[in-house]
């Protein structure tokens, strides 16, 4: 008898047990929330881009100002002597982060008596998008073309253009 | 369990012999019981707001349960991954069930803070296990910048719940 309420008592745990194990009716997963909130990408101007002296000739040409400031030109265009820059920059903000680039088309720019001149092919050092290096801070090199009509009346060409630099 | 069964059989058969009155009556009826398949929820993707700069204002970033990502007030958003919480549940088919997330949730990086509210889900709560057995379940959040937030990593775990009704 002893023994026999002994194997009862045990068969009714085991009932117990597997009546526990299998009652699972809810389930819990942990899941991360992450953000990221980044440094502010910013733009300092160093130098504005600069064409230099030109003389315009019979016959159309072009003035191209590469990255470097390194000045060419092409057709009745006869370069002088004079300062040259390509529009420089610098970009701070996230370390590795990648941030693009955004330039005109093309810009005219106004000269006496109404006249202008078309700039266009604007190159891009690094080009975008670019991403910021470990320190988050690099320069930014911008070399355009600038189209010199045959004959181009005599005086300053200026205008400005926007440079937008965006983590996007 | 065979020894057990005997056992009982022998002692119910000294019982009978000895009050042979019949002192009870068994009448057959039916009972039922309907064993469930588990419930059980797997992580799939967890929640990023992704990459944002503050502004001098507040503002929030929104995700939504497909994941698609919205700002307001002073927060600018930047390129990156992005993604919803997702997850696999798992259960008994067509049968109900509720869901269970926190109100809030402070992400930290070091010593500053976030909170993390609004949390939307999809399917709603309750919802039903489909008919296969096994559905998705998205969740989406609003994440409060304050203004000029500090910059860095911010995170935090929250844990989601699925239970049957």
């Amino acid at each position: 008898m002893k023994r026999l309420t002994t194997f009862a008592s045990a068969a009714a745990l085991m009932w117990l047990a597997a009546g526990a194990m299998s009652a699972q009716s809810s389930a819990t997963q942990s899941a991360t929330a992450t953000a990221r909130v980044l440094a502010k990408i910013q733009l300092t101007k160093n130098t504005d881009l600069n064409f230099g002296d030109l003389v315009a000739g019979g016959s159309a040409g072009t003035v191209v100002v590469s990255t470097t400031g390194t000045r060419t030109s092409t057709g009745g265009v006869t370069l002088a002597v004079g300062t040259v820059t390509q529009a420089g920059f610098t970009v701070v903000g996230e370390p590795n982060k990648t941030y693009t680039i955004t330039v005109p088309a093309s810009v005219t720019l106004n000269g006496p008596g109404g006249n202008t001149m078309a700039v266009n092919g604007f190159v891009l050092n690094p080009t975008s998008p670019a991403t910021l290096p470990a320190g988050g801070s690099a320069p930014l090199n911008i070399g355009a073309t600038l189209n010199v009509a045959a004959n181009q009346v005599t005086g300053s060409y200026s205008n400005t253009f926007n440079v937008v630099v965006a983590y996007n | 369990m065979k020894k057990l069964t005997l056992g009982a059989l022998v002692l119910t058969a000294f019982g009978a012999s000895s009050l042979y009155a019949q002192s009870s009556a068994t009448t057959a009826t039916s009972g039922s019981a309907r064993v469930l398949a588990k419930i059980q929820l797997a992580k799939v993707t967890d929640l990023n707001f992704g990459d944002l700069v503050a502004g001098a204002a507040v503002g929030t970033v929104v995700v939504d349960t497909a994941g698609a990502r919205t700002s307001t007030g002073g927060v600018s958003l930047a390129a990156g991954t992005v993604s919803q919480a997702s997850f696999t549940v798992t259960g008994e088919a067509n049968k109900s069930y509720t869901i269970t997330v926190p109100a809030s949730v402070s992400l930290v990086s070091g010593a500053n803070s976030m909170t993390v509210n609004g949390f939307v889900l999809s399917p709603v709560t309750p919802a039903t296990i489909p008919a296969s057995g096994s559905g998705p379940l998205n969740i989406g959040a609003t994440l409060n910048v304050a203004a000029s937030q500090a910059t860095g990593t911010y995170t935090a775990p929250f844990n989601v719940t699925v239970a049957y009704n």
